[in-house]
């Protein structure tokens, strides 16, 4: 038996492993070169429970511990870094901060739909100018009609266009600086609705949608290509009282806390991806290389999966 | 700290990966170019390696400051995990 992992660990890790390698594996390399985004992968996902490992099974997840989420998101990145990003962001960006903040009305809410990946979540934090000052948030919220009225923008979102569920920051008080900043819930419909209906996953017209907050164009990244990533536009966007998260003034300190836990993902993922590579240049330094290359360029799949 | 460490482990490993593979390592033939390109954006992803660096070093700081052990002296700890090192 392994040190660290139990017999379940293994069988979850040897479940996700087939999952890759059968259905990632394939679709890797065509996915990067669109960049597109792997619906029907999520979808299996979600199926397996893949997109709410952590989350209590009375919330909808599988009610593992973190190490299980972690191995998920290993397994993942050795086959297809995106899709562990899509599991990551989704997990510890999309659904965490609702599940640690979040009121139980709202946990019930929000969290039974991520945790079973019938919708996207995300996380919004970063604002253009501010880059990695994560206190340079500028988005003000201004309470109004007995909600707020949220105005700004986030770059560099992880599913700004494909998610529905997003938590973001926004300045309540701007006199108080880094405690001025409170959590809201927002919600925006996803922008592969076409797609959405065809597969039954990723939209829920029974969200709370709010007008003015949008999605900007899909950036044309360099790695991690069939994630999606775009700018989230708050434009004037009115959000009741209860998708406040959490205190007013508790915003940066909480998100810190959910960036803490988004890292032990972004590090599992990087774990598999060296993986990955180690055991293709391990594969093709054994079989005499260009023999191995000559025989694989005739099978189109074994280029983009890994022997063994 | 694992974040760091992972991310950057995983750029030396694609970079070496890649050149195992020497010019078909360089060709969409093989996933390991895309894992290079992957690779890269967990150094800059959920916050940059600076980021993590000041943050390690911030908190390293604290402890040190906070009890100071007798045998260590503020630097070498910094030194020891590699927080003041690229």
């Amino acid at each position: 038996m392994d040190r660290y992992l139990t017999p379940e660990h293994e069988r979850l890790q040897q479940r996700v492993r087939a999952f890759a390698r059968e259905a990632v594996a394939p679709v890797a390399r065509e996915l990067d070169e669109t960049a597109t985004f792997p619906w029907e992968n999520v979808r299996a996902m979600g199926e397996m429970g893949l997109m709410g490992v952590p989350v209590p099974r009375e919330l909808g997840g599988l009610g593992l511990d973190d190490l299980s989420y972690i191995l998920t998101v290993e397994e993942l990145a050795k086959y297809d870094a995106s899709h562990a990003i899509t599991v990551s962001a989704h997990t510890t960006l999309g659904t965490s901060p609702i599940l640690l903040f979040g009121t139980e009305e709202q946990k019930q809410r929000f969290v039974p739909p991520l945790a079973r990946g019938e919708v996207i979540g995300g996380f919004g934090l970063t604002e253009p100018g501010a880059g990695s000052d994560s206190s340079g948030t500028r988005t003000r919220a201004v309470p109004a009609d007995g909600g707020y009225r949220l105005d700004g923008s986030k770059i560099f979102i992880t599913h700004a266009g494909v998610g529905e569920i997003f938590s973001v920051t926004a300045v309540t008080e701007p006199e108080r600086g880094t405690r001025g900043i409170t959590n809201f819930i927002v919600c925006k419909p996803t922008t592969d609705l076409e797609k959405a209906r065809e597969l039954g996953v990723g939209h829920r017209a029974d969200l709370p949608f709010t007008d003015g907050v949008r999605a900007g164009a899909k950036e044309d990244k360099m790695g991690w290509r069939a994630s999606d990533t775009r700018e989230l536009f708050l434009e004037n966007a009115w959000i009741p009282a209860d998708q406040r998260l959490g205190e007013e003034g508790r915003g940066f300190v909480n998100f810190m806390k959910v960036l803490d836990s988004g890292r032990i993902g972004v590090a599992a993922l990087s774990l598999g991806i060296a993986e990955g590579a180690l055991e293709v240049a391990v594969a093709y330094a054994a079989q005499a290389g260009p023999t191995w290359r000559r025989k694989s360029r005739r099978d189109d799949t074994s280029r983009t999966t890994l022997p063994g | 700290m694992a974040k760091l460490f992972c991310s950057e482990l995983a750029m030396r490993t694609t970079l070496a990966a890649v050149q195992t593979l020497g010019g078909a390592g360089y060709t969409s033939d093989y996933p390991v170019e895309r894992m290079l390109r992957d690779a890269k954006v967990c150094e800059i992803g959920e916050g940059t390696s600076e980021i993590q660096r000041i943050v390690i070093g911030r908190h390293l700081l604290k402890m040190v400051l906070a009890d100071p052990p007798e045998y260590v002296t503020p630097p070498t700890t910094l030194a020891s995990v590699g927080a003041n090192s690229s």
